[in-house]
């Protein structure tokens, strides 16, 4: 595989739409987001292909990376889908088909390389096309919004014309006192904060009617309700200005919050993107170059995309699925003939980054089973076998995307791989005589990680910050675990040798 | 293939990119708020400059630097 093909399986939808997600939400944790996403494939590249075969733990770790990895790009998928109007069955099974193009017969090897390549020049070229119709450059935008007040709903928001749509049951915290008018008939909850207890009020509104909202009001809208806001009111979510959007919380105590969080998170993508990504074999001169430049490519097209999005209509990725303003923001901001052009680059730069992501992935799983040589079942490089193994893994993977958010299964997926992967790298350095020491620490690693979640309990000695920090990312400790029983492991496997080879030597 | 120090270096650099985008975020009195130009410091740092200098330095770690015994040359051509 090479380092092209290897990083299509990081570039896919799931990350696409967590910088845009995170992007929108604003912060200081927005560019350093998009920073972490970028150099943790890079970091990844830059580790030597494993000089041993790989070890017992490496492709039940990798399977199941895959699918969490896989699940997280098919939803993110399939929330687009929905987002765009689809139904939620069809959008899933559009995803499942472009997750199985690599079981079709005959797939090249250069498959992903050539998706990525395809999927990258379509997305910068939405994002130009996009930038060429609202007459802005992203950093233009980005000053725009950086010197905005409150977020407010103009006359001309969507909000206020058509309506908010919910495609899920949602929420919203009235920022102002106003009237909205419901465009949908059903059952519409308020809570009313304004007294010691909270009081919850059921409306069973029709089309026209209209509901008074005092600030602090909050409002919960059925699946398919549709309600109107009034144009001037401030948002019931985001930032509270540009200014906050922009840099964040003003105290020093916030921002150490966003800098430990976004430390954890680093751990997390990095021993992720060592499973997804780092090179099984020699990178080619052309990978060399072609990989990064790719990735650079994606993630500031994703980070610029949504910069404008945040810039021309805020609203549109409020209660809405991760990434949303990918889908809204064409029809919203874009008039002809510029909008078809833009929808049709981001179309194919879905598809193709997915198919690539997936392509990269079973190519990655089917070069592990190759590697692990006599050891790993016949049957299993059989190309039929493997065809029908990745059909199965999608299917896992796509019901895995159902039940679970995309992004939870990213970082369950990344987790996972750092607290079994990277330890163990950092303690033993891929030697060939600690291959035992490197098992021990990945199996260590990966029970720690799957244990911490549930021992809030016994972690309630530590303030509440840091325990909310290590079960959100249960790989910070995991990855200290794994490299401690790597290393004592290794260091007890050293003294036998010793003692074996001493006598001999006398 | 590219050496082994040189990929350690390109690792070091890219984990020193991201440190130093944590100590810009946390600089006191909101100095990473600062206007440049369209941007403020921190995005500058973490969204432009650290990621252009990440990728920079990951293709120079991984290119090949290795002098080959062809390209060197003869004692006789350097005088």
């Amino acid at each position: 595989m090479t380092g092209t093909s290897a990083i299509a399986g990081w570039t896919g939808p799931a990350i696409l739409v967590a910088v845009v997600a995170r992007v929108t939400s604003g912060g200081v944790d927005a560019p350093l987001f998009i920073l972490a996403a970028l150099a943790a494939p890079l970091l990844a590249l830059l580790v030597p292909p494993p000089r041993t075969p790989p070890s017992p733990a490496a492709l039940p770790i990798a399977l199941v990376v895959t699918v969490c990895v896989l699940g997280s790009a098919m939803r993110a998928v399939t929330d687009l889908g929905r987002v765009a109007g689809w139904p939620a069955w069809a959008a899933l099974a559009s995803a499942v088909a472009l997750a199985c193009v690599p079981a079709l017969p005959r797939v090249p090897r250069r498959a992903p390389a050539i998706a990525l390549g395809v999927g990258a020049v379509a997305l910068v070229s939405a994002v130009a096309g996009l930038g060429h119709a609202v007459h802005a450059s992203p950093w233009a935008a980005w000053s725009r919004v950086a010197s905005r007040g409150a977020f407010e709903l103009h006359a001309d928001s969507a909000w206020t014309r058509e309506g908010f749509g919910a495609v899920a049951p949602v929420s919203f915290t009235s920022a102002d006192a106003q009237r909205i008018t419901v465009m949908t008939a059903g059952v519409y909850r308020v809570t009313e904060h304004d007294r010691v207890q909270p009081i919850v009020r059921e409306w069973r509104l029709a089309s026209g009617d209209s509901l008074a909202l005092r600030p602090g009001d909050v409002l919960a809208i059925p699946v398919g309700g549709r309600v109107r806001f009034e144009s001037g009111t401030r948002l019931p979510a985001l930032a509270a200005s540009g200014t906050t959007w922009a840099d964040g919380a003003a105290t020093s105590m916030a921002r150490a919050r966003s800098v430990a969080g976004w430390t954890a998170l680093v751990v997390t993508l990095v021993g992720g993107a060592l499973v997804v990504v780092r090179p099984l074999t020699p990178l080619s001169a052309g990978a060399v170059v072609v990989g990064p430049v790719a990735v650079l490519a994606v993630v500031s097209a994703a980070a610029a995309w949504a910069i404008h999005a945040v810039d021309v209509a805020p609203e549109l990725s409020i209660g809405m699925p991760p990434g949303a303003s990918l889908v809204r923001l064409i029809p919203t901001a874009i008039a002809e003939p510029w909008r078809s052009r833009v929808l049709i680059a981001l179309v194919v730069a879905l598809v193709a980054l997915l198919v690539g992501a997936a392509t990269a992935l079973q190519q990655r799983v089917g070069d592990l089973v190759v590697l692990r040589g006599d050891r790993a079942p016949a049957a299993l490089r059989r190309p039929g076998v493997r065809s029908g193994v990745w059909v199965l893994l999608v299917a896992v993977a796509g019901a895995a995307g159902v039940w679970v958010d995309g992004w939870s299964l990213l970082m369950q997926g990344m987790g996972l791989g750092s607290a079994a992967v990277l330890g163990p790298l950092i303690a033993t350095g891929d030697a060939a005589d600690a291959r035992r020491a490197s098992l021990a620490g990945a199996v260590a690693g990966a029970v720690v990680f799957l244990v911490t979640p549930h021992a809030a309990d016994w972690l309630a000695m530590f303030p509440a910050a840091i325990v909310g920090l290590i079960t959100r990312y249960p790989a910070l400790v995991a990855v200290p675990a794994a490299w401690l029983v790597a290393t004592a492991v290794r260091a007890v496997d050293d003294a036998r040798a010793d003692m074996v080879a001493a006598p001999r030597r006398h | 293939m590219p050496t082994t120090e040189g990929r350690r270096v390109g690792i070091v650099i890219v984990l020193v990119l991201l440190a130093a985008a944590a100590v810009l975020a946390l600089l006191p009195f909101g100095a990473g708020a600062v206007r440049v130009g369209a941007l403020s410091v921190v995005w500058w740092y973490a969204a432009v400059v650290a990621p252009v200098l990440a990728v920079v330095v990951t293709i120079g770690a991984l290119l090949d630097r290795r002098p080959r015994p062809d390209d060197r040359m003869s004692p006789a051509s350097t005088e």
